[in-house]
């Protein structure tokens, strides 16, 4: 196993890089920012707090606690339609944040739209909930290291001619494996989704949806409000059909809404 | 129980009363007709009703007729009346079958909406108007009403067709006057003119009876009213007195008076018979037996003139109903026919959220207003609208039924903004000009401006989860830890993420061929030779490379000869030592080794034995040629030789 030591070098190296993602200068500049609008929120300024949270959105940046920030001062702006838009982009990032669950919920009551929506089968509940229990950050790391245990610990199995490293490495390599694939799944579960469902919230006041792109040919079949969450489906020129979440489906112009 | 409203009832609608629950079908009507409207009669119901109006839960359902003693041909009215917090819920009444005695004609409803002690109260009737068919005693059976899965059921209401009582004779003579003898027929009958006798469905027949007399009438009353079955029937006022006038008639002068005049709404298409009016008349007449004598002749004419009871029949008149043509005929048309105008109109268009609204919708001119269908008004979903209070008048007087009908519909804007009510048209049938128009009102927009107290005031219809969420403010902001990412930034978009993830998969496998080569080593002697061969042969070479030199030049020939033969022994699994030319020659050959290779490791094999026992000394130069030519071998077999 003499090719062994450089390998695993190769990795830590590789593991170090992907921790520190952004680079080191840049951070601190966002660092510094973010703060900033902290100072701002505190004072009560709220939209001097959001420019700054704003300069690390446009220098490319984001996180979910640079998002539920941003929520928390247009809540405190009365913008209901954005709050409910950052909350739920926070929401990506920190899918079991008490805070942000707590404050979604909040700026949640002044939406005018209210749904019956069917209760979810048992399972996929169950499912769901698990599948969202961490955030991804968490899972992407808690699926390198399981992976790395369970392949090494395989590796000893192989290798080993002793009873007992054979017998720990197979067991363990089994734990390690199990592990991996959970949070892989919910790892990829999330990400699925999020990439699959296109989700946006609408921010005028009262848009009528019309039952086909177009204002002469369709008929209006029914109107939303500020910061109803809605899914998005297909488009067509400026509008975009949204369903709702009781299955109605109709198109509005993509000017009303942000996907989130 | 104080009293705030009070809805004028007929009389007898007392006596007959049942309690119930509401029901899901009514045969008579589109569903949402009973919906859409909604009547008022509340609190009143229980005191001004001798029935017992049942307290069910949230719901009191009654039903009542107009009269229980009904003329045949005459219409009475059934009125089912729900009220009660849950009217909502309640579904379509549904009557019991009444087609033994009586014919459907139509239904309309009201409601009546009440604020007693702050509490609202609404209640909601719907009238069903019938004509009697038979004569009889008979029972309208219980009407059920559907609410919420439970059923509830009014008590029967007994009734009695008689023969047409109708109008009571203006004055009913004398008991003891003849009937038999009196007027021919040429000086007394009743004519019925009709204005038209082909009429479209719901198109209005006037038919008017009047009474063509030489002689003199004191008095008349109706025995048996026209029968109707299958119209709709507007009366006409005529007065208490009759106006009379003179007409020639076949060329004679009478003296005419209108006794009746009616609009008849034919409901159906086909050919219809309106069948006759009987008239009682007194009439005066000169005593028959004409005395010379001046003054039998005074008494008995002027003064003493004999009354005598006449009994005539209007003749029956038959009238062709068209169908509406169905040419042009307009969407969603529902039967609307008359020369109606429709204006729609709004109290106010700039108002503050909770701020009510009344929208008017008027719809007037000739038709049979009082049977027009309720019109279904889409308002937006932003406002919270009520059922509206209708009210119509008719006037009856001239010869054209015609009337104002009123739906005044309050609305109470929720959400800020500019709403649009949309147009409401209603298709209508024309018969003056026969063809279909749609009436169409305007479309308002108001300006909703955003009320003070909406920010806070409780959104309808919270749950429990939301009431505790109200009035607390949000939780602070996170100041630590951001943990910032590029956006769509995906870990498995970067190369460093696949290493990671492929990097141990490829150690894995290097593992187990690893584990493979030493599990071969162990067991299979030919592999473990054959992978050992060459290194053992370097090992040979180096030690020969050390022994380079004129001095030892015996051990340095064997030594690499034992490298050549010793790496053949161990790649062709043999005994390296008794090998022989020939056999080399033979086993590389049939290990696909090349001849030149073959030579030239036979050359080498021969140059060590020659050289190792040759007493020439040999010069430091050949030996190294030797030793770089057996390194070459060596190298080319490694390669060359197949596995065997």
């Amino acid at each position: 196993m003499r090719r062994s030591g450089p390998g695993w070098a190769a990795v830590l190296g590789v593991i170090l890089v992907l921790g520190h993602g952004p680079i080191q200068a840049q951070e601190t500049e966002l660092e510094r920012l973010f703060s900033e609008g902290n100072v701002f929120y505190q004072q009560g300024k709220y939209q001097d707090a959001l420019m700054q949270y704003r300069a690390v959105q446009e220098r490319g940046y984001e996180s979910g606690a640079l998002y539920y920030n941003m929520g928390n001062c247009y809540y405190k702006l009365r913008d209901t339609g954005h709050a409910i838009l950052y909350y739920e982009r926070a929401k990506r990032f920190l899918p079991n944040d008490e805070d942000l669950n707590d404050n979604l919920a909040l700026a949640n009551l002044e939406v005018v739209d209210k749904f019956e929506v069917q209760p979810e089968f048992l399972l996929i509940r169950i499912v769901r909930g698990i599948m969202y229990l961490l955030p991804v950050s968490v899972l992407f790391w808690g699926l390198i290291v399981t992976y790395l245990c369970a392949v090494g610990f395989l590796i000893m199995w192989v290798i080993s001619r002793n009873r007992l490293p054979r017998t720990v490495g197979m067991r363990m390599s089994i734990v390690f494996g199990i592990a991996c694939i959970v949070f892989a799944s919910c790892l990829f579960g999330q990400l699925h989704e999020q990439a699959g469902v296109v989700e946006a919230v609408i921010l005028d006041e009262k848009v009528d949806a019309m039952s086909a792109p177009n204002v002469e040919e369709g008929i209006e079949v029914f109107s939303l409000h500020r910061g109803t969450k809605v899914r998005l489906d297909q488009q067509s020129g400026e509008w975009v059909e949204i369903i709702l979440p009781d299955r109605k489906v109709g198109w509005v112009k993509r000017e009303v809404l942000e996907v989130i | 129980m104080s009293r705030i409203g009070k809805r004028l009832m007929p009389a007898c609608a007392t006596r007959c009363t049942g309690t119930g629950r509401p029901h899901d079908d009514d045969p008579y009507r589109p569903r949402s007709f009973v919906r859409s409207c909604a009547v008022i009669g509340l609190v009143l119901a229980g005191s001004l009703l001798a029935g017992r109006p049942l307290q069910a839960a949230d719901l009191k359902v009654r039903a009542y007729v107009d009269r229980t003693i009904v003329g045949m041909n005459q219409q009475f009215t059934l009125s089912v009346e729900l009220s009660g917090k849950d009217i909502n819920e309640a579904g379509n009444p549904e009557l019991p079958e009444l087609s033994a005695f009586a014919a459907y004609l139509g239904s309309g409803s009201s409601q009546n909406m009440q604020i007693i002690n702050g509490r609202m109260s609404v209640s909601h009737t719907t009238n069903y108007y019938f004509q009697a068919t038979k004569e009889g005693r008979f029972e309208i059976g219980a009407v059920t009403v559907k609410a919420g899965g439970e059923e509830y059921r009014t008590d029967p209401i007994a009734i009695e067709v008689k023969k047409a009582t109708a109008g009571t004779p203006v004055s009913p003579g004398r008991p003891d006057a003849p009937t038999d003898a009196g007027p021919s027929a040429e000086d007394l009958f009743v004519r019925a003119l009709v204005n038209k006798r082909r009429v479209f469905q719901n198109e209005p027949v006037v038919i008017t009876y009047k009474i063509y007399t030489r002689i003199n009438v004191t008095s008349f009353g109706f025995t048996k009213l026209p029968g109707t079955t299958g119209f709709w029937v507007e009366e006409f006022d005529i007065g208490n007195q009759p106006r009379t006038s003179t007409e020639v008639y076949e060329g004679k002068q009478y003296t005419v008076a209108t006794i009746k005049r009616m609009a008849l709404f034919p409901m159906s298409p086909g050919t219809k018979e309106i069948e006759p009016l009987g008239v009682q008349c007194e009439v005066r007449v000169r005593s028959s037996r004409r005395s010379r004598d001046i003054f039998d002749d005074f008494f008995n004419d002027s003064i003493f003139g004999r009354t005598v009871r006449k009994s005539i029949q209007s003749p029956s008149v038959r009238v062709e109903v068209l169908p509406l043509p169905e040419e042009g005929k307009p969407d969603g048309f529902s039967g609307i026919v008359g020369s109606l105008n429709l204006t729609g109109s709004v109290d106010k268009t700039r108002v503050k959220t909770n701020e009510a609204i009344s929208y008017r919708l008027k719809i007037e001119g000739r038709g049979n207003i009082r049977m027009l269908p309720d019109p279904r008004l889409s308002f937006p979903a932003d406002f919270e609208t009520y059922a509206p209070k209708i009210s119509e008048s008719l006037n009856r007087s001239g010869s054209v039924i015609s009337g104002i009908k009123t739906y005044e519909y309050v609305i109470i804007p929720r959400v800020p903004g500019l709403q649009k009510i949309k147009p409401f048209s209603m298709p209508v049938f024309d018969p003056e000009t026969g063809i279909y128009k749609i009436l169409t009102t305007p479309e308002f927009i108001i300006d909703v401006e955003k009320g003070e107290e909406t920010f806070t005031s409780v959104p309808m219809g919270l749950s429990k989860e939301e009431v505790r969420l109200l009035g607390r403010d949000i939780r602070f902001i996170k100041t630590a830890n951001p943990a910032f990412r590029r956006r769509g930034d995906v870990f498995y978009k970067h190369a460093p993420f696949w290493l990671v993830i492929l990097l141990p998969m490829m150690l894995l496998t290097g593992a187990f061929a690893l584990r493979r080569h030493q599990d071969r080593m162990m067991v299979d002697v030919a592999y473990a030779r054959d992978r050992r061969a060459n290194r053992s042969a370097m090992r040979r070479l180096a030690q020969a490379r050390s022994l380079m030199n004129p001095e030892q030049q015996e051990a340095f020939y064997a030594e690499v000869g034992r490298a050549i033969v010793n790496f053949l022994g161990d790649k062709l699994n043999t005994a390296g030592a008794g090998l022989a030319g020939d056999d080399v020659k033979q086993l590389l050959k049939n290990r696909g080794v090349g001849e030149n290779l073959i030579e030239a490791v036979l050359e080498s094999m021969r140059v060590c034995d020659m050289k190792r026992f040759s007493p020439t000394v040999a010069d430091e130069a050949e030996m190294k040629q030797l030793y770089e030519k057996a390194v070459n071998v060596i190298t080319r077999l490694e390669k060359e030789i197949k596995r065997g």
